[in-house]
C-alpha cells in the first residue's frame, strides 16, 4: 500500500500544482490506469509464455477493472480527508534527487506496462509472428 | 509425333502468338527442334523422383513447357543468329543450365518470400488452407504451376501467380480485416462518444460556456447577489463534475484502445487515439488538442465514412 500511497501522492501533487479542479480524482485515475495496464501486461505475458488465450474475456474483464479500481482508490484517498494530509506529511520532505529518481522510475514503469501488451499485439497481428 | 499442335492449350488461356502466350508462333511441336530434344526431355514427364538429376526440382512446369514445345531451339536460333534452327547438344545443355539457374534464383526468391509470410496462421498458410478472409475466394492453389485460381467478390473468376496473389492478399488483409471487429467497433464508437464530452469540457472553460451554463447573461444580470453567488457555486461544482467525467472517459478510452491494439494489432487509427488519449491527460492545452482531434475525427468520419487514421493509411498506400 505504501507504493500506491506514494504514487498517488506524486500524481496528486502534479495535478494540484497545475491547478486541476479535482487532483484527488486524477490521482485515482492515473493509479488505476497503471494497475489496469499492469494486469493487462501480465495477461499478455501469460498468453506468450504459457499460450493461455484470454482474448474472448479480456475486454469484459478490463471494463470491470476500469470501473472497479477508480472506485477502490477513490474510497481510500477521498473519503477520509486526513489521509491526504498524512501523505503530504510523510512524503513532502523528500529530497530532490530521490524525488526525481522515483518519478523517473514511475514514468518508466508506466511506459513499460503499456508497451508490453502493445508489442505483443504488434508482433502477432502486424508482423504475423506466432507467439 | 503424338502431340497435335491444335491440342496445345496455353495455361494462361491466351491464343498462340498473343503477347504473353507461351505458345509462340513458329514453335509448334514437331516443327522446330522438337524432335531433337524431345527424346531427352520426355523423361521429364515421368514422376519427379525418376527424372534426370538436373531436372529434379529445378525446372518449373512453365520452363518445361517451353522446352517441350520446341522453344528451346527457337530461342537459341534467334539469339545465336546461326539460322540453322537447331542447337548442338552442348548448346542445348548450356541453354538448360541457364534456365535452371534462372529458375533456381526464382525459387530462392519465392522461398524467401515464403519465409516472410510463413509460419502457422500466417497469410501464406491461410491462403493455402483457403481460410483467408479477403475479397478473393481461393478456389485452387496449383503449387506445380505456381498459380492461384480465385473468384472475386463480384463473381468473376481469375488467376494470378502465387507471388502476386500473396502480395495482393496481404494488401487486402492489411487494409480491411481485423481479427476482432467488435473490439475495433467498440473503440471507434467510444472515440466518437468521447469527443462530445471533450468539446463540452473545453467549452465550459470559456466565458461564453460559463455564461450559457448559467442560463445566459440575462439570468445573471437579473439575479440578486445571493442568487449570483449560488449560481457561481453551482458552476464551480458543475465544471468540476464535467471535468471528472471528461477525465474518466479519457482514462477508459486509453485502456480500450490498448486492448484494441493488443487484439487487432497496431494501425494508424488506434495509434492516433492512444496518443490523443494520453495528450488529453495533460491539463490545459492537452484538453484542447484532444478535444480538437476527437471533434475533427468525428466530423471527418461523418462526412467521408472513414476516420482520420484510415485516410492516412490510404494516403500511405
Amino acid at each position: 500500500m505504501k507504493l500506491f500511497d506514494y504514487l498517488f501522492f506524486r500524481v496528486y501533487s502534479f495535478y494540484k500544482k497545475n491547478k486541476d479542479s479535482s487532483p484527488v480524482w486524477m490521482g485515482c485515475l492515473v493509479l488505476s490506469l497503471c494497475v489496469c495496464f499492469s494486469i493487462f501486461s501480465i495477461v499478455a505475458l501469460l498468453s506468450v509464455v504459457f499460450g493461455l488465450n484470454f482474448d474472448n474475456i479480456l475486454m469484459p474483464i478490463m471494463l470491470v477493472f476500469l470501473i472497479l479500481f477508480p472506485i477502490i482508490f477513490w474510497r481510500r484517498y477521498s473519503k477520509e480527508e486526513p489521509i491526504n494530509s498524512q501523505l503530504i506529511e510523510r512524503f513532502e520532505n523528500e529530497n530532490l534527487k530521490s524525488r526525481f529518481l522515483k518519478g523517473f522510475l514511475f514514468v518508466l514503469y508506466l511506459i513499460l506496462v503499456i508497451l508490453i501488451p502493445l508489442s505483443v499485439g504488434y508482433m502477432r497481428h502486424n508482423l504475423g509472428m506466432n507467439i | 509425333m503424338g502431340c497435335n499442335p491444335a491440342m496445345m492449350v496455353d495455361p494462361l488461356g491466351l491464343q498462340s502468338g498473343e503477347p504473353g502466350s507461351l505458345l509462340t508462333g513458329g514453335n509448334v511441336p514437331g516443327s522446330s527442334g522438337w524432335g531433337a530434344i524431345s527424346g531427352y526431355y520426355k523423361s521429364s514427364l515421368v514422376p519427379q523422383s525418376q527424372r534426370p538429376l538436373e531436372l529434379q526440382g529445378m525446372l518449373g512446369a512453365m520452363a518445361m513447357m517451353r522446352i517441350l514445345s520446341g522453344d528451346a531451339a527457337g530461342y537459341a536460333s534467334r539469339t545465336s543468329g546461326g539460322g540453322s534452327g537447331m542447337l548442338t547438344s552442348y548448346e542445348q545443355l548450356l541453354q538448360i543450365s541457364y534456365w535452371q539457374k534462372q529458375w533456381g534464383d526464382e525459387t530462392k526468391r519465392r522461398g524467401k518470400s515464403k519465409k516472410e509470410f510463413g509460419g502457422p496462421g500466417s497469410l501464406w498458410n491461410l491462403m493455402l488452407d483457403g481460410e483467408l478472409k479477403g475479397k478473393w475466394r481461393i478456389d485452387e492453389v496449383d503449387d506445380l504451376e505456381n498459380t492461384v485460381y480465385y473468384q472475386k467478390s463480384d463473381g468473376t473468376y481469375g488467376s494470378a501467380s502465387l507471388w502476386n496473389a500473396v502480395v495482393e492478399l496481404k494488401h487486402q488483409n492489411k487494409s480491411d480485416e481485423v481479427e476482432y471487429p467488435w473490439v475495433k467497433k467498440l473503440n471507434d464508437m467510444y472515440g466518437q462518444g468521447t469527443f462530445i464530452t471533450a468539446s463540452v469540457l473545453s467549452f465550459s472553460g470559456t466565458k461564453s460556456g460559463k455564461t450559457l451554463s448559467m442560463g445566459g447573461a440575462y439570468v445573471w444580470r437579473a439575479s440578486t447577489y445571493s442568487a449570483q453567488k449560488a449560481l457561481l457555486t453551482e458552476l464551480a461544482y458543475g465544471s468540476k463534475t464535467i471535468g471528472k467525467i471528461g477525465n474518466n472517459l479519457g482514462y477508459a478510452g486509453l485502456v480500450i484502445t490498448g486492448v484494441d491494439m493488443y487484439m487487432n494489432g497496431i494501425n494508424t487509427s488506434n495509434s492516433l487515439d492512444a496518443v490523443m488519449g494520453i495528450v488529453s491527460f495533460v491539463p490545459g492545452w492537452g484538453w484542447i488538442v484532444g478535444g480538437v482531434y476527437f471533434i475533427g475525427n468525428a466530423t471527418v468520419e461523418a462526412a467521408t465514412g472513414k476516420n482520420i487514421g484510415q485516410h492516412i493509411d490510404e494516403l500511405i498506400k
